[in-house]
């Protein structure tokens, strides 16, 4: 966490060889997300270019009360992914994949499966497929409320239900896991 | 509205989904000002999906870092010039003071020399990105292992712990030879559930398991029935009795009490 806030304060007085650490931190989640949401690597690599652009430029502005590092380059990116995916040739594509065979599994399409599955795999036992489909359009993809519903074909009601024990879940889930943090803040450390 | 009333809303999940508007979410904020235990719960909740996201994490192609850093040198002022203009100039003339024989020579040597270079850096490129691949797929696999031996090992000492005692929930009249078993530890305030003898819920439908407290069914979670280890359930201190009741799939609320499975008295 001290790392963390360490790349927070580098990255708000505009401190620029921040931007490497921040960029080790982040890039590879970043990167899996968007990559998700566009499959098409080249499209993704492009995102995440631009995400670090504009966090660079707008780094000042950053408010960790409202959210975390990681959510705040999660909607830069997002925002990006979206434009692009606004574009008409993704709709078309978009609009003739179903969500069951779409949105979890279209990045099978995609080079990336072999990574790809291993994350996959270490979620299978811990959270149902239907909650990783709220989280998925809800965090990964920027959709509202009524518009998962739509999608996932459920009452409002449920998609709130399950928004609640999808995060339940994985609290429980990761609550006690700093594991990986260390790990990562390890590997990190000698950049900074 | 009290704190826990608030708690219960799912507001709060929602908005660490970002699927608040402005108005529910400036209501979280006041409530995370006041309670700061509400803002803990915050703060891990957006941990644990910053956790999630991560295990999509894919590693960029090497040479992505060094076009988004060199994006970021070059987009705040720039004070120095271009590099070596001028070095390159005076070089090339120092050159042609030389026997003119010398410099096709000297030229072709080193393109041969560069050329070797070069293909000896794009296959050493090569192997580190296919290394560095292996590395981020290990590292997966390695905290991967170390969860799942993390997530085994809490389980077996929790069963092991002196306080810990297992209920037997038996059928109802609904189905008589239903069974499932739940293991509480009062002192530690954990409840596993063993769902595997349980028949397979019907389809739309879930298993929820409820704690009876002075008459009142308390939620302590969905059943997860395909889970093949035990299932951590939501804790509640002082309930009198284990209930499982059949509920539309996602769970509710409110138990469905016509639709009880089975149930022990604690």
């Amino acid at each position: 966490m001290k790392h963390l806030e360490t790349i927070i304060k580098r990255l708000q007085s505009g401190d620029r060889a921040v931007m490497s650490t921040l960029y080790d931190e982040f890039a590879p989640a970043l990167y899996g997300v968007v990559l998700r949401i566009v499959h098409d690597e080249a499209i993704a690599q492009d995102i995440v270019q631009e995400t670090f652009i504009k966090a660079w430029k707008n780094g000042g502005s950053y408010d960790p009360g409202k959210g975390t590092l990681f959510t705040w380059l999660l909607n830069i990116a997002r925002n990006g992914a979206i434009d692009k995916t606004r574009s008409a040739a993704f709709r078309n594509q978009r609009q003739t994949a179903s969500i069951s065979d779409g949105e979890r599994n279209s990045s099978a399409l995609s080079t990336v499966t072999a990574t790809d599955h291993i994350g996959l795999r270490k979620m299978v036992g811990a959270l149902e497929d239907k909650y990783q489909d709220v989280i998925e359009l809800a965090y990964f993809q920027g959709f509202t409320q009524p518009e998962i519903a739509e999608r996932l074909g459920l009452p409002l009601g449920t998609v709130k239900t399950r928004a609640r024990i999808a995060l339940r879940e994985l609290r429980k889930f990761f609550s006690e896991a700093g594991v990986s943090k260390t790990i990562i803040i390890a590997l990190a450390l000698p950049f900074v | 509205m009290n704190k826990d009333k608030f708690l219960q809303t799912g507001l709060l999940e929602q908005y660490v989904l970002g699927l608040t508007d402005e108005a529910e979410a400036r209501e979280v904020e006041a409530y995370a000002e006041a309670y700061p235990e509400i803002a803990q719960e915050i703060k891990e909740m957006r941990g644990a999906l910053d956790d999630y996201a991560r295990q999509y994490a894919i590693m960029p192609p090497e040479e992505l870092k060094s076009r988004v850093m060199k994006e970021i040198e070059g987009s705040g002022h720039r004070s120095d010039p271009a590099p070596s203009a001028g070095q390159e100039i005076n070089g090339s003339g120092s050159f042609s003071a030389l026997s003119s024989w010398v410099n096709p020579i000297l030229v072709i040597g080193l393109m041969c020399l560069s050329f070797l270079f070069y293909r000896g850096k794009a296959n050493a490129e090569l192997q580190l990105s296919s290394l560095s691949n292996e590395y981020s797929v290990f590292r997966q696999d390695c905290e991967e292992e170390k969860e799942s031996l993390r997530q085994a090992q809490r389980v077996y000492a929790s069963l092991n712990q002196p306080g810990t005692r297992p209920y037997e929930l038996k059928g109802t009249a609904l189905n008589p030879n239903a069974v499932a078993w739940v293991y509480l530890n009062q002192e530690e305030q954990v409840a596993y559930l063993n769902a595997q003898p349980l028949p397979a819920p019907p389809p739309g439908k879930t298993y929820q398991l409820w704690a009876d407290v002075e008459g009142e069914m308390i939620n302590m979670g969905v059943v997860d029935y395909l889970q093949k280890d035990l299932q951590l359930m939501n804790f509640i201190a002082g309930a009198e009795s284990l209930n499982i009741t059949i509920e539309p799939e996602g769970g509710s609320d409110h138990p469905t009490v016509e639709l009880l499975l089975a149930n022990v008295k604690v």
